[in-house]
């Protein structure tokens, strides 16, 4: 069962355009988003938690539309931003009678324990908090009320591994009992490269590679090679080529290439750096 | 049991778990009928995906070395002795052609091949 | 609605505390000067200003992103700054209006303060679309000319205008005030939902 998703989604704006996205997310999974700055991951994060609006496409959430649910319905989607979006005056009591008011579902004692585990601050206003504090308190806030999807835009960005780590281990919690899934965007891609079942790479406001993340990295890989012989390879297999001083990196699908070539096994990084540095052939 | 992963490994991440957890069935580390970790509980242990997990899972499934319940999880098959011998047979079998083929090549005789299986063999 | 009142009311609470002291300094001093103006003009700028920084806040903290994924529905968003302005409007009225009963003289009618607190309400309608439209940043001047204007219509009109009123054509000024003052809340409300449901965060 999908639970999210989105259809010919078109966003244009003055020097940025979102091109026909197109993606889905299943039940039970984790969906990383990734792409460079700029390439439109908070964008699309955007248009499904209705901060803005799309110019054209549909995103449904459970077969529904999206501009259709209800409030209830709508906080089936839980949300992590990147900036926290809490208000920064209040301290933490004040904000769990706040949110108690906001959301249907809200459990204080949830929300307690999250902060206790944490040991955050209940009576210091939030704006003291560290960037790793204040994106812990907002994982918390986001798993105090039930839903059925968590979207998450660069939680871990900016944060030491330690917390970043504390937090990919909330995420797994999240999805333990497999009905609930993940949207994570991210440029940091060693931690998708951990957590994600899926990978959605953008580039420029256009979907490149959708596919399995294991399948990705199985299928493709970087070599290292000379010019000469890159016009005796078969066209199809490769996929961008990045030209240094002293010869030229390939990323290339590896059933296709000669069994004998020496390859490195590839990462989400790379795929990142051959799509915005790399040419075709 | 334990299970390590290795990033640099050549091999990939679900082939690693694979690998180590039939083993580890293979020596009675994992005795029969004995619960395995869930898939998720594992893949969050790992740090890996749920979908890697699974499909490690599903091998290990498929070649008759655990067997799943659903809604209770995956336990170690019973040990069939015909079965695991032929697998390592098999094994045994593809690592003696490689051996032979490095004869081959260096042009060592079947005589000599033969000696130095004999030397190895009685250790 | 309680919740993000709860919000906005402990995100300014010490700007409140402020602006509640200095509307008190105020009070006492258009008491014994017998002059309201100070008072009523006070009201307007602590206001206008408590209900700029609440959206101020939140543009820092990202709120509306926060709340727009909520699902909260937009007309009780909008109507929360409704709420909080007229609330805050009222408690500075209050005092106007105990101030201006003790300063009462016969030449003075009620008339002229529910023409001063129709204008106070006609600058909240303004304000709030405008804040909606351009944001804090880009409203500021904006509002710092409404507030202007203000101050000056409450020399000059209370000088020409309140003189010549009696008890008959008061009572008529009164009647037709408080409908602008409903009217006017109304149709500002609606044009800032209108321009909040087009907005993106």
């Amino acid at each position: 069962m999908k639970i999210v998703e989105l259809k010919n989604v078109c966003k244009q704006y003055s020097e940025f355009n979102l091109k026909n996205i197109s993606f889905s997310i299943p039940e039970g999974v984790v969906v990383g988003l990734v792409g460079e700055n700029g390439a439109g991951k908070s964008t699309i994060i955007k248009s499904i938690i209705n901060a803005i609006h799309p110019d054209s496409g549909q995103i449904f959430f459970k077969g529904k539309e999206i501009n259709t649910l209800s409030k209830s319905e709508r906080q089936k989607i839980g949300v992590v931003l990147d900036d926290t979006g809490l208000p920064l005056e209040l301290n933490i009591n004040t904000l769990d009678k706040v949110l108690k008011n906001i959301y249907s579902t809200w459990h204080s004692d949830k929300f307690n324990s999250y902060v206790n585990k944490f040991n955050l601050p209940k009576k210091q206003s939030i704006k003291s908090f560290s960037k790793g504090m204040k994106m812990q308190l907002a994982l918390a806030v986001a798993f105090s009320y039930d839903n059925d999807v968590l979207i998450l835009d660069e939680p871990t960005s900016g944060l030491d591994p330690v917390v970043r780590d504390e937090i990919l281990s909330m995420l797994y919690d999240y999805i333990q009992d497999g009905k609930k899934s993940v949207l994570i965007s991210s440029h940091i891609t060693s931690d998708l490269e951990k957590l994600c079942d899926y990978i959605v790479y953008l580039h420029k406001g256009k979907i490149e590679l959708d596919e399995e993340k294991d399948k990705i990295l199985e299928k493709y890989a970087v070599y290292g090679i000379e010019e000469k012989i890159l016009k005796e390879l078969d066209k199809n297999a490769i996929v961008k080529i990045l030209r240094r001083s002293y010869g030229l990196d390939l990323l290339a699908i590896k059933k296709l290439m000669p069994a004998n070539f020496e390859y490195r096994p590839v990462k989400l990084e790379d795929i990142m750096l051959f799509y915005s540095k790399g040419e075709n052939i | 049991m334990n299970i390590f992963i290795s990033n640099t490994s050549d091999k990939s991440l679900y082939e690693q778990i694979y690998e180590q957890i039939k083993n580890m069935i293979l020596d009675s580390t994992l005795k029969e009928g004995q619960a395995l970790p869930t898939i998720r509980g594992l893949a969050k242990d790992l740090r890996i995906s749920v979908i890697t997990t699974a499909r490690a899972y599903a091998d290990l499934e498929r070649d008759g070395y655990i067997y799943s319940v659903v809604g209770k999880g995956s336990f170690v098959a019973e040990k069939n002795k015909e079965f695991i011998r032929e697998k390592n047979l098999a094994e045994m079998e593809e690592c003696i052609s490689k051996a032979s083929d490095l004869a081959k090549r260096c042009n060592i005789s079947e005589e000599e091949f033969i000696n130095c299986v004999k030397l190895i063999y009685r250790g | 609605m309680i919740g993000l009142l709860i919000k906005d009311l402990c995100n300014t609470k010490k700007m409140i505390l402020w602006y509640l002291a200095t509307v008190i300094i105020c009070f006492v001093v258009s008491v014994l000067l017998k002059n309201i103006s100070y008072l009523y003009a006070m009201g307007i700028v602590s206001e206008i200003s408590i209900i700029m920084t609440t959206f101020a806040y939140e543009e820092r903290d990202s709120w509306p992103k926060f709340v727009a994924a909520s699902g909260l529905n937009p007309k009780i968003i909008v109507l929360e700054k409704y709420v909080i302005g007229v609330g805050v409007g009222i408690i500075a009225n209050l005092f106007s209006i105990v101030a201006f009963a003790l300063i009462k003289t016969q030449e003075n009618s009620w008339a002229e303060l529910v023409i001063l607190i129709l204008f106070q309400i006609i600058v909240i309608s303004c304000c709030l679309p405008a804040i909606y439209k351009f944001g804090v940043e880009k409203s500021r001047i904006f509002l710092i000319a409404i507030i202007l204007i203000a101050v000056c219509f409450m020399i000059g009109i209370a000088e020409f205008v309140f003189k010549k009123i009696n008890i008959t054509s008061g009572a008529i000024i009164s009647i037709i005030s408080l409908f602008v003052i409903l009217l006017s809340i109304i149709v500002s409300y609606f044009i800032s939902l209108k321009i909040y449901n087009k907005k993106e965060f």
